[in-house]
């Protein structure tokens, strides 16, 4: 097999790119020398068989330990409009506390990622986290939107999607973002008393247009008022989400042919209703879709996005179903590095074709580590975990390589390439962190360049290791 | 190989922290203190200086024939034979004033394949072959000399700069210090990623003005802790002037260099990159000649009465090809040139045997042939200036090298 490929090289001046690179390239966080690559669909598959062993080896605090964070900051806040020095001083240890979970928490989201021998699993937790976008931006969703990943999203990977849909969408961070902590039914107990308070159908919206049915699923003005009067009632206290009937709509509310609820203003009816539309056919084709366009292309063949969306309603909204029928299909193992990585797969994966772990990322000081992984991330036009809107990153490749986000890319080759051994050849490092079917001008480039240093850094700036 | 990357790695989480705290900007110089008053600098030059343009042969008469354009541009008359390329002229008055000598068609036994990493592997390595270097391991030839002299320090020998320089690492103890990283791609590095983007539409698209944009981001220089504060591209771009300091980084590393050599240290070493001159000579070699010259008129002023007392070699990993291409500029060859200055030396001279330009006396057709072992000089400056024997010279620093005559460029 290999003199085969060798002997394609001297013909055609390309190598073809083994299955098991390609495995975990496109369903990892790319090569590393420290790493065994996963042979095919199955065992890429079994990475999700089993306990969660990088979110325990590098843990997260918990949403009500972010909760509590926040509860003690707004205490001391109290003590401090007393005009104390003891307040002042309970507000600035607040703070040093938050800056510690912060540190904690982007910390161990990058010692994952570089760390894991489970790549599928780590990679379908960013597709979900970004699929479910909430911005980390300030201080609020700064805390509570990392927990998010640990409590729903991590937990329901290969469940059902209903689950990982319930699990989100009840979680602080999304409520607070979408803004259902502030929306109350017209007609409630509650603004019968105040009047100036009324119904926000944001969460509705998004949930029907970004978490489920996509755009042009089927849903109509009329459908979104109901949703967000059936989602009222949901509030966060600092003990996190409660469903509170004093702030519901009251009767029942009629979505997509369907209607929930009656007398009894309760939290079953809003879970049921999740259920119900995880189940719906345009939930599954949307979702199918946005798996494909992140995982093999741009414009992934209908076929493929057919059966992962027809196994995923056959087996009641299985997400392990879906997933298996997208590396089942052999559009998953063709035309490699149609996608360009983005900005923190890049830099994830620079780490790991380096050999570093996620011990490494750990021992960073503190300088280092954001010089390392979300300061260069910011050059790149990828602000670790605060996307722009509720829609997530973009996709496509021309939004990441720009005159500005290649800048980026190019700086941070040459940084990392300064921090890699003096001993290791440019030459090999071709293939460690490119692949056999790495192009000939990166082997060109990498046995030209006029420093290891720069040798290195090329191969790490070269498009084939910048996409996947 | 797999473990060597993470290696590093490992090192330099640990290592980084005071470099960086110390400065915010950050390049390596090599150095190490001895039981002599004199000092010996060596640079080492990357990319593969071209010493037929450094050192122009306009006497031979197939020079002009060979270069058509090259040989065109200006150059300082030193014998009649040799000019100096207009882009040394700083350095004219060292020439007059006899601390300026050069010796030409010199390599080191590196043959054939021509490649930086191996050629400059060899070249600091100071072995006769890459097969030698393979199974006797890696270290230095400075270091190797040190080992052979009692009561050697840390601070005797001193790496300056951003690349661990393998012509000081080994047994005997030296110490190292970066002023500043810098992180500019070189003009080669910069067409070799333009080459690898041309064929990935999307990439090359952004190309041209990304390079432009690295060039603003790498001036700021080393990334570690400075970053936090550059939020944006723009906060990026003020610190665009950050790249004419860096301009004079060989500046820095030759004073900070000095600054040691003035105290407990008696070598130190540092390198210079930006040689790889395969487009547009003309004008990519005038930037690596000025840090070239900035760092030696640095030295001898920085030095001030020791200069008296010292040696600076400047070597590269071989020369380059007689005949200029296609793109104005010349690939790699073999036989190069080697500059030498200091009060210590026999300056005034262009030292080494001439091979002549015709084309049966070029090298495989195409390049310099050389005619002395660049290694000799090496040895023969380590002689006379810290009093080392031949027999180990022969043996230790440079195994299996013949020292046959001396030029006595040593005064």
């Amino acid at each position: 097999m290999f003199r085969i490929m060798l002997m394609y090289r001297e013909t055609l001046g390309v190598m073809v790119l083994q299955i098991d690179e390609l495995a975990a390239i496109r369903f990892g966080f790319g090569l590393s020398p420290i790493q065994a690559n996963p042979q095919d669909a199955n065992s890429v598959l079994a990475q999700l068989d089993g306990a969660d062993r990088f979110a325990t080896k590098f843990p997260l605090y918990s949403t009500d330990q972010g909760l509590s964070a926040l509860s003690d900051f707004a205490a001391a806040r109290k003590v401090e409009k007393t005009g104390t020095a003891e307040g002042a001083a309970m507000v600035k240890t607040q703070k040093k506390v938050f800056r510690q979970l912060s540190q904690q928490v982007h910390r161990n989201l990058f010692a994952r990622a570089v760390d894991s021998t489970d790549g599928f699993r780590e990679r379908l937790a960013w597709f979900w986290t970004d699929h479910f976008s909430v911005s980390a931006r300030g201080r609020k969703l700064g805390v509570m939107m990392p927990t998010m990943i640990d409590s729903a999203i991590r937990p329901n990977l290969a469940g059902k999607f209903s689950d990982m849909l319930i699990g989100v969408n009840l979680h602080p961070a999304m409520l607070e973002y979408l803004d259902q902590t502030s929306s109350i039914g017209p007609n409630s107990n509650f603004a019968l008393k105040r009047k100036s308070k009324g119904l926000n159908e944001n969460l509705a919206r998004e949930m029907l247009e970004l978490h489920t049915l996509g755009v042009g699923g089927g849903y109509s003005q009329t459908d979104v008022r109901e949703l967000a009067e059936l989602l009222t009632g949901l509030r966060v206290n600092a003990k996190g989400v409660r469903y509170n009937p004093v702030f519901a709509e009251p009767g029942s509310e009629y979505i997509l042919g369907k209607s929930y609820g009656g007398n009894e203003e309760e939290l079953r009816h809003i879970k049921q209703f999740m259920h119900d539309i995880s189940l719906n056919p345009n939930t599954a084709k949307h979702l199918a879709q946005k798996l494909a366009v992140h995982f093999i292309s741009d414009t992934p063949p209908k076929d493929l996005i057919d059966q992962m969306a027809e196994r995923y309603l056959a087996s009641d909204g299985s997400l392990y179903e879906m997933y298996s029928a997208m590396l089942s299909h052999h559009a998953a193992w063709e035309s490699p590095r149609a996608k360009v990585k983005q900005p923190f797969d890049f830099v994830v994966s620079v780490h790991r074709a380096m050999g570093a772990t996620g011990q490494d990322i750990l021992a960073l000081k503190r300088g280092q580590f954001n010089s390392r992984t979300h300061v260069p991330m910011n050059l790149m036009g990828q602000r670790f975990l605060q996307p722009d809107g509720p829609d997530g990153w973009p996709e496509d490749g021309e939004h990441w390589i720009t005159p500005a986000g290649l800048a980026g890319r190019v700086q941070f080759a040459m940084q990392m390439a300064d921090t890699i051994d003096d001993r290791v050849d440019p030459r090999a490092f071709v293939v460690q962190a490119v692949g056999h079917d790495a192009s000939n001008d990166i082997h060109v480039a990498a046995a030209r360049a006029e420093s290891k240093i720069e040798g290195l850094a090329l191969i790490l700036a070269s498009p084939d290791f910048n996409r996947r | 190989m797999i473990d060597q990357s993470r290696r590093k790695f490992l090192i330099n989480t640990a290592a980084l922290g005071c470099s960086a705290a110390a400065s915010p900007l950050i390049t390596p110089v090599t150095f190490a203190s001895a039981p002599w008053d004199n000092r010996l600098v060596v640079i080492v030059l990357r990319g593969a200086m071209d010493g037929l343009d450094v050192v122009r042969p306009y006497g031979d008469k197939m020079f002009a024939q060979h270069r058509p354009d090259l040989a065109k541009t200006d150059a300082i008359d030193l014998d009649g034979f040799y000019g100096m390329h207009s882009g040394l002229s700083d350095l004219a008055p060292l020439w007059d004033q006899g601390q300026l000598a050069f010796a030409h068609a010199v390599s080191t036994p590196y043959r054939n394949k021509r490649s930086h990493f191996d050629g400059q592997d060899l070249l600091e390595a100071g072995y006769a072959s890459l097969d030698e270097r393979r199974q006797l391991g890696s270290s230095g030839w400075l270091n190797r000399m040190l080992t052979l002299v009692p009561n050697v320090e840390t601070e005797t020998a001193y790496a300056v700069g951003q690349d661990d320089l393998l012509l000081l690492q080994g047994d005997a103890p030296h110490a190292s210090w970066a002023p500043g990283r810098s992180l500019l791609m070189s003009a080669q590095g910069q067409l070799l990623l333009n080459r690898m983007y041309e064929s990935d539409p999307l990439f090359h698209a952004s190309a041209e003005v990304a390079i432009e944009l690295t060039e603003d981001l790498m001036a700021i220089g080393d990334m570690d802790g400075m970053m936090e504060e550059m939020d944006s591209m723009q906060d990026q771009m003020k610190a665009n002037n950050q790249a004419i300091k860096l301009a004079k980084r060989a500046g820095a590393l030759a004073e900070f260099a000095a600054d040691r050599l003035n105290e407990d240290s008696r070598i130190a070493a540092f390198s210079i990159g930006g040689w790889d001159t395969h487009r547009n000579q003309k004008v990519v070699i005038q930037k690596p000649l000025s840090q070239l010259s900035t760092a030696i008129l640095t030295l001898r002023e920085k030095l001030g009465a020791n200069w008296d007392k010292t040696a600076v070699l400047c070597m590269t990993e071989f020369g380059r090809t007689v005949r200029q291409n296609g793109t104005q500029g010349t690939d790699h060859g073999t036989g190069g040139a080697m500059l030498m200055a200091g009060g210590a030396i026999r300056g005034g001279q262009v030292y080494g045997n001439w091979p002549g330009l015709a084309d049966e006396n070029l090298f495989n057709n195409r390049d310099l042939l050389p005619t002395a072992d660049v290694r000799s000089y090496g040895a023969i400056a380590m002689r006379h200036l810290f009093g080392i024997s031949p027999n180990d010279l022969e043996r230790v620093v440079f195994p299996g090298l013949d020292i046959v005559d001396d030029p006595r460029f040593i005064l």
